[in-house]
């Protein structure tokens, strides 16, 4: 009986959300009353899509083989929290947690809120139930995860995909869609904006918190994400530039461009119409994203889940909220629109700058990602655009956001920076790129990563520098200090020395090898002790024991498998890693050949670790921006 | 202000014709690859190998070998190569996409080279003539220059011993 309750709760759920977005239109009511209602009827739609989540979680863990989801993602050997994590392990169930995060957005942002005009925020909280009410409509109609076998009930669980059997599983979907649906609020924000006709100073003020933790979390979860692809596909990379990837980097990139540009709102009270158009434009990417992963109109690595019926219906959505949304943002938009006018060099001037470099690149990723299918669509036949596309347009890009920010922390509001400064600024920096170039290449080094960690260095330099201006000038550090600035920027300079010397230093080794024998990799010796059998939960394994050693001393134990899931009969390398601050010792088990010979892959990654510091340090940057606006109310 | 007006309908244009270009994505199979050239024999182009030498007929290899398309910049690539240094009972052709020739050359020196010939393809236009899909992909060609058959994406034993082998050993044996 407990799938159906989740079924009918999702079914009531689509109607509180209609009602919900029907709101502003129910003019017969008074002001005060729809606001009484409007945050009853989020707070019961919550409470309605979590019932339907508490129950699916319930049917796996009960592993209740009569739900078809269930049957077809779970299995009896499976551990316990795997089981729960199941639920979001496939289409239905990860549009249900969509739903369910959308649900737990509108509850937040539904209280009322003394910034915001009552009308304003009925409007903002209607366009959030009209999203969940379609997306409800989707999950009943087109993927609902409650349906059942009936009457005969299979005997075993097909088995959840092995690769998705690792921890990152439990935390890497529900963090990435809070960030992907935490842009929903953005997007209300942006359509009860033009609905309204103006955009107000205070309401950007009130946002600002929400966009930077939906940006916080969406960081989490491609860093997440990052560090799963890395430890779990066994091919040492950390970035593919997959479909999947670049679809979380769109919004992503504008998600980073809205954060900036809410700045000029809260600030000058300007820019209204772009800030609106990146708040929907970082919706729509989300909404694109998940699209693109879900439909199967890309073939990726991580498309588990493909089925082209329910891509009709996702992207009659998609085509209807950004239909409408950037229908009416044709339609108001004038009205928001102020003077472009800004001293060159000001801090708002540098934040439009830095606006277009971020939507460039949202360009560069979205060409990217759907070329291939532009090109089937010329019939010029098929191709796959690859990591050269990315770098040669993606590194040029990030260079001269780099600069910006090393400028950034000197500029102030309406204000033309002194020439004198831009050019020292400016001037030390290219010097400094082309030392580091150059004393890069005596090393056979690429230029790319001189440039990138000399832009990196000047970066924290001047950070510091400000910094240190605050401290002279106040004599404390109080929250009245842009932390978020600091931190996130910050962040992006740690990010930057990990990519730039990881790409760089990084070695791979190919070996074959049977128990018994040492090797040496770059400066590290390998001791392969032995090969030993291991059972787990619900896979069966070998095991290399591998002892690593430098200079005589033993560094590490390494246990590399090769695994064979016995519900599925996949094979899975499980790598092993040696983690350190200055490098990664990365080992995976490879086949067996018909000599006894095994295939063993070695990577020595320097300072790869660094690339996932520098994400935390932007989370960070965002928590700290955001907590400093909960204070300041 | 008149430009401006002009302006906020862009984002809509694009949207709508994102939307129409994903329509027709979708209205097409994702999946299947066409083989344009099965049963066919391989297109004759302009291809160059390593030592700068244009390819002729009687320059492939004789009986029955793989066309394998591959880079070193693609990862797959790169994990799959392990296995091709350890079957080298077949003779293989080597199209490396989309990368400069010194590239290969230096990363076929570190990893070891399982290849007879390698044909370079900078610009990625025989890959095109060859109705190549990605890297790596790999053809099977008989004595008589027709392909018989292509494996889209990595090889594994598994792979091998139940689709490629059975096939090799076909024509192999067919004179």
């Amino acid at each position: 009986m407990i799938p159906e309750w989740g079924h009918a709760a999702l079914w009531l759920a689509l109607w509180v959300a209609m009602l919900l977005g029907a709101l502003p239109w129910v003019q017969a009511l008074p002001l005060s009353a729809r606001m009484q209602a409007m945050r009853r009827l989020a707070v019961v739609q919550c409470a309605l899509v979590s019932v339907g989540m508490l129950t699916l979680m319930v049917a796996f863990f009960q592993n209740d083989l009569s739900v078809v989801y269930v049957a077809s993602h779970s299995h009896a050997l499976l551990p316990w929290y795997y089981r729960i994590a199941a639920v979001w392990g496939a289409h239905e169930g990860s549009f249900l947690l969509w739903l369910w995060i959308l649900s737990l957005w509108c509850w937040v942002v539904s209280r009322p809120a003394a910034a915001l005009s009552a009308s304003y925020q009925i409007k903002m909280v209607s366009v959030l139930g009209g999203l969940g009410a379609g997306f409800t409509a989707f999950v009943l109609f087109a993927s609902n995860p409650f349906l059942r076998f009936l009457p005969w009930v299979p005997q075993h669980g097909q088995e959840l995909n092995p690769l998705l059997q690792d921890p990152g599983l439990v935390v890497h979907p529900p963090i990435l869609y809070t960030g992907y649906v935490g842009f929903a609020v953005a997007f209300a924000m942006a359509m009860a904006a033009l609905w309204e006709g103006r955009f107000d100073a205070a309401w950007a003020r009130w946002a600002r918190p929400w966009v930077l933790l939906a940006w916080g979390f969406l960081t989490y979860g491609i860093v997440i994400g990052s560090w799963w692809a890395y430890r779990e596909l066994g091919w040492g990379g950390w970035w593919f530039w997959d479909p999947v990837e670049n679809a979380s980097l769109m919004p992503w990139l504008a998600g980073s461009a809205l954060v900036h540009a809410l700045m000029m709102v809260e600030r000058l009270d300007r820019c209204q119409a772009w800030t609106v158009c990146c708040a929907m434009l970082a919706f729509s990417m989300s909404l694109l994203g998940t699209f693109l992963v879900r439909s199967g109109v890309l073939v990726s690595v991580h498309a588990f889940a493909i089925d082209p019926t329910r891509g009709i219906f996702m992207l009659a959505y998609l085509g209807l909220v950004v239909g409408l949304a950037f229908a009416l943002f044709a339609w108001r938009a004038p009205k928001l629109m102020g003077s472009w006018r800004m001293p060159m060099g000001s801090r708002e001037h540098l934040l439009w700058v830095n606006n277009t470099l971020l939507l460039v690149m949202l360009g560069t990723v979205l060409l990217g990602t759907l070329y291939p299918l532009l090109y089937a669509a010329m019939g010029w036949g098929r191709l796959s655009v690859g990591a050269p596309y990315f770098n040669a347009v993606m590194v040029p890009l990030a260079v001269a956001l780099m600069a910006l920010m090393v400028l950034a922390p000197f500029t102030r509001w309406q204000q033309t920076l002194s020439v004198r400064a831009t050019a020292w600024t400016l001037g030390s920096l290219v010097v400094l790129c082309v030392v580091f170039a150059v004393v890069g290449s005596i090393w056979h080094w690429a230029w790319r990563s001189g440039i990138g960690i000399a832009c990196a260095l000047w970066i924290i330099a001047t950070l510091g520098a400000h910094a240190r201006q605050y401290w002279h000038r106040s004599g404390r550090f109080t929250w009245s200090a842009p932390w978020g600035m600091w931190f996130a920027h910050l962040g992006v300079a740690v990010m930057v020395v990990g990519i730039s010397i990881t790409v760089q230093g990084s070695h791979r080794y190919d070996l074959s090898a049977k128990p018994g024998d040492r090797f040496s990799v770059g400066a590290y010796e390998i001791v392969w002790e032995g090969l030993v059998p291991v059972a787990g939960h619900n896979y069966r394994a070998v095991q290399a024991n591998l002892e690593l050693r430098r200079a005589g001393e033993r560094v590490a134990y390494l246990h590399p498998q090769q695994r064979v899931y016995e519900a599925s009969r996949v094979d899975l390398a499980k790598t092993a890693i040696d983690a350190g601050v200055f490098r990664d010792v990365y080992v995976a088990l490879g086949q067996a050949h018909d000599d006894g010979q095994w295939t063993l892959r070695v990577y020595i990654k320097p300072f790869v670790r660094w690339v996932w510091a520098g994400g935390f340090l932007m989370i960070l940057g965002a928590l700290l921006a955001a907590i400093k606006r909960w204070r300041r109310r | 202000m008149r430009s401006a007006r002009m302006v906020v309908w862009l984002p809509l244009l694009c949207m709508v014709v994102l939307m129409i270009g994903l329509a027709w994505g979708l209205s097409r199979n994702p999946r299947a690859v066409p083989s344009t050239f099965i049963g066919q024999p391989l297109p004759e182009v302009a291809v160059l190998d390593l030592t700068d030498h244009r390819m002729r007929a009687q320059d492939w290899p004789h009986g029955v070998w793989l066309l394998h398309v591959m880079a070193s910049w693609c990862e797959v690539c790169q994990h799959e190569h392990a296995f091709w240094m350890h079957h080298q009972n077949v003779p293989m052709v080597a199209l490396d996409y989309k990368e400069s020739p010194q590239t290969i050359q230096a990363w076929l020196k570190q990893y070891g080279n399982p290849y007879q010939r390698i044909l370079v393809d900078p610009l990625g236009d025989v890959a095109i003539e060859w109705g190549v899909y990605g890297t790596p992909e790999t053809f099977l060609i008989d004595r008589h220059h027709i392909v018989r058959a292509r494996w889209v994406g990595e090889m594994t034993t598994k792979r091998w011993q139940a689709e490629v082998l059975p096939l090799l050993q076909r024509w192999q044996q067919e004179a």
